[in-house]
């Protein structure tokens, strides 16, 4: 066994100790599964956040929305963005504001972001160039596809280098060294972490086996495998250095989600305008 | 056209653009992929794609 292994309990503790997400997230969450939500409520419950009012608006106001004019309220971003852009804005700013409550201070979380950030836009491009699965529900997944990383590298730092030094030894995915490693990956982090936050279903599955792709797995699964690879394709990995590497792929994935060499191009071409403005998404 | 006229030649197929070849920092990229056709899919799709945006 590797002297860098951590056991189950010390994982679980780990997870608990984390905080959980404010109230007014599980809502905009629970909305991803819901047609009919109550968006006056919501906005309320952002309203009731300053802090997270205070990014929503910050974020509705970049550059990355491109509006004609300022918004000074959650109920007239809703009116000038729309209900679905608004929850997607909160959710990424709360998200964000998670991580960088999991990390030390000082610590870099941009790269991570903009993986995360990459690969939501990706999945909800893919998700909404025909296919049947719901495109926020893809962008939420892709966000929180690689939690279990940043739970990993902020909560056991020393295990974390030692992936590090496993992988760049022996040229492999993160995965396997996280394997090798740890005895387990981020993939199952992640899920532990999405149980804790009692998030949708199909996210949590989608975080815990987009490495894990077998014959019946689910779309949302697939989707987050492709839109990972996709990303990483376009040189959007957590580090832009010798170590980036498209994942492994599993057999049949372009098929189960018909997708074709021109339709990724049309995928890649699509999101790529957006790319310059994540970074402004993820400041804490 | 008379019988006896010599056939037209049929005309020459346009001449197909052989796909772009990957950079040698694309190849490296896709090392963990690329022997795989679903590796070569999306590698194919990537070279495409870097060539039209070379700063991506």
């Amino acid at each position: 066994m590797s002297p860098f292994a951590i056991n189950p309990e010390q994982l679980q503790q780990a997870i608990s100790r984390l905080p959980t997400l404010p109230r007014v997230v599980y809502q905009l969450l629970e909305s991803l599964e819901k047609p009919n939500v109550d968006v006056g409520a919501i906005a309320s419950g952002i309203g009731q956040d300053p802090a997270l009012t205070a990014k929503t608006l910050r974020l509705a106001n970049s550059s990355f929305y491109g509006m004609q004019r300022q918004v000074s309220s959650v109920d007239q971003a809703i009116t000038v963005l729309g209900f679905r852009t608004v929850r997607s804005i909160t959710t990424t700013a709360a998200l964000v504001h998670q991580g960088a409550a999991m990390a030390p201070a000082g610590m870099d979380l941009k790269p991570l972001w903009r993986h995360a950030g990459a690969c939501a836009l990706v999945a909800r491009e893919l998700a909404a160039d025909g296919s049947t699965l719901a495109p926020d529900m893809a962008y939420t997944a892709g966000l929180l596809h690689d939690i279990g990383r940043l739970v990993l590298w902020t909560q056991f730092p020393a295990e974390q280098a030692a992936v590090a030094r496993h992988r760049e030894a022996h040229d492999c995915h993160w995965a396997q060294a996280e394997q090798a490693v740890l005895g387990f990956n981020h993939c199952l982090v992640g899920q532990r972490l999405c149980t804790h936050w009692q998030l949708p279903t199909p996210i949590c599955e989608a975080v815990a086996l987009h490495h894990a792709i077998e014959p019946d797995t689910s779309g949302f699964a697939l989707l987050i495998a492709a839109a990972d690879a996709v990303a990483h394709a376009m040189h959007l990995d957590w580090a832009h250095d010798a170590n980036a590497a498209v994942p492994p792929l599993p057999a049949l994935l372009w098929e189960r989600l018909h997708v074709s060499e021109e339709r990724l191009l049309r995928t890649m071409r699509a999101v790529h305008p957006h790319i310059a403005g994540l970074e402004l998404l993820f400041v804490t | 056209m008379s019988p006896h006229a010599p056939p037209t030649p049929a005309p020459a197929a346009p001449a197909r653009t052989p796909p772009p070849a990957p950079t040698p920092a694309l190849l490296h990229l896709f090392r963990l992929c690329a022997q795989t056709p679903q590796g070569q899919l999306l590698l194919s799709a990537a070279t495409r794609f870097h060539l039209e945006e070379p700063a991506a």
